[in-house]
């Protein structure tokens, strides 16, 4: 049998999704802003300062997309959108896999970094985790 | 049928490299399907690729050059038989041996007409790469036809060059070039080098 790749880097990975929603309709800007932010809490929420991996999200919504890209803790957020209007919802998912790190470590990370996002947030933006199941049949159902 | 497998390490600029290439592709009129491979449970980069406008198959929870390496077989029998496109591009996790991933193409009897690799290489993050997991890395390299050290738009002078040395330290045989796949610096080239029209 194949050895694993992922366990001869010696990395570890896990994504969510949630279901957003925001007290105001924002705009491009805003929510790029916003979005950067919470994916920050998500690098602290690693807990380490030298990360070698990668954590990426993308917003979905009527109105478009963003973009998020964690590479490097010497580079900035990168993010891009293209959004034909004000935003009051969409779908946040998020994936990182690092080196150095167990799933569930990352998992954790994730948690623990949106639960910082949403606790500073909290007057602006309601957040609810997306189950797996829930994902497959919105996919299957052309979302 | 032509597969082009765009593999490298996490972050290296892979699903920005297909949005171009898918793009490109699509505007001669070519018909392209991106198979693209996560190895968590929650898919990211097909999201973003349909929200492109790019035919996107993704495949979750694993690895193709491991654990999914049946399902990418199988997902590339389906795609010729029942889309036939020109061109297939595979864009396997950060974590693949894209030599492995030759190996499953090879076997999977769906006979292309060329298989092309390109190694995809953070021009900006080589040094670390090579310091901290300098076996995969190397083995990311190898077996590929050619490698793209990228992003070099974040990285010039003495430090690019400081990167391309090590990667032809590294793959002495291996035909490198310089590619921004954010804003399409040296795509002409990588497209000549991958026989593309």
């Amino acid at each position: 049998m194949m050895e694993d790749s992922k366990r001869l880097a010696e990395a570890g990975s896990s994504g969510m999704a949630w279901d957003v929603r925001f007290a105001a309709a924002m705009e491009e800007k805003e929510l790029q802003d916003t979005l950067t932010a919470w994916m920050g809490e998500m690098v602290r929420g690693m807990g380490k300062e030298h990360i070698l991996g990668h954590i990426k999200a993308v917003f979905r919504c009527p109105q478009g997309w963003v973009r998020l890209n964690f590479v490097d803790p010497r580079l900035p957020i990168d993010v891009q959108s293209a959004l034909s209007g004000p935003v009051a919802s969409g779908r946040m998912k998020a994936m990182a896999a690092l080196v150095g790190f167990e799933d569930h470590e990352v998992r954790r990370g994730l948690e623990e970094g949106t639960a910082a996002f949403q606790s500073k947030a909290a007057d602006r933006v309601r957040l609810s985790s997306v189950r797996r199941a829930e994902e497959i049949l919105s996919l299957e159902g052309g979302e | 049928m032509i597969i082009i497998q765009v593999a490298g390490f996490l972050g290296s600029g892979k699903t920005t490299l297909m949005i171009r290439l898918g793009k490109a592709l699509a505007e001669q009129g070519r018909r392209a399907v991106i198979i693209v491979n996560e190895v968590g449970e929650v898919g990211v980069d097909g999201d973003l690729l349909a929200s492109q406008g790019l035919q996107a198959l993704e495949l979750t929870e694993g690895c193709i050059c491991c654990s999914l390496s049946g399902t990418l077989q199988n997902t590339l029998r389906m795609v010729k038989t029942e889309l036939s496109p020109d061109f297939v591009l595979i864009e396997p996790t950060g974590l693949a041996l894209p030599g492995r991933i030759n190996g499953i193409i090879r076997t999977s009897l769906v006979e292309p007409e060329r298989v092309v690799t390109v190694a995809l290489v953070d021009a900006f993050r080589a040094e670390d790469l090579a310091r901290e997991t300098r076996t995969f890395f190397l083995r990311q390299m190898e077996s590929a036809d050619l490698v793209a050290l990228n992003k070099v738009d974040l990285v010039q002078g003495e430090a690019l060059d400081r990167a391309e040395a090590l990667v032809r330290e590294l793959c002495p045989d291996a035909r490198v070039v310089r590619l921004s796949a954010r804003t399409g610096e040296g795509m002409n080239e990588l497209a000549g080098l991958m026989g593309l029209p």
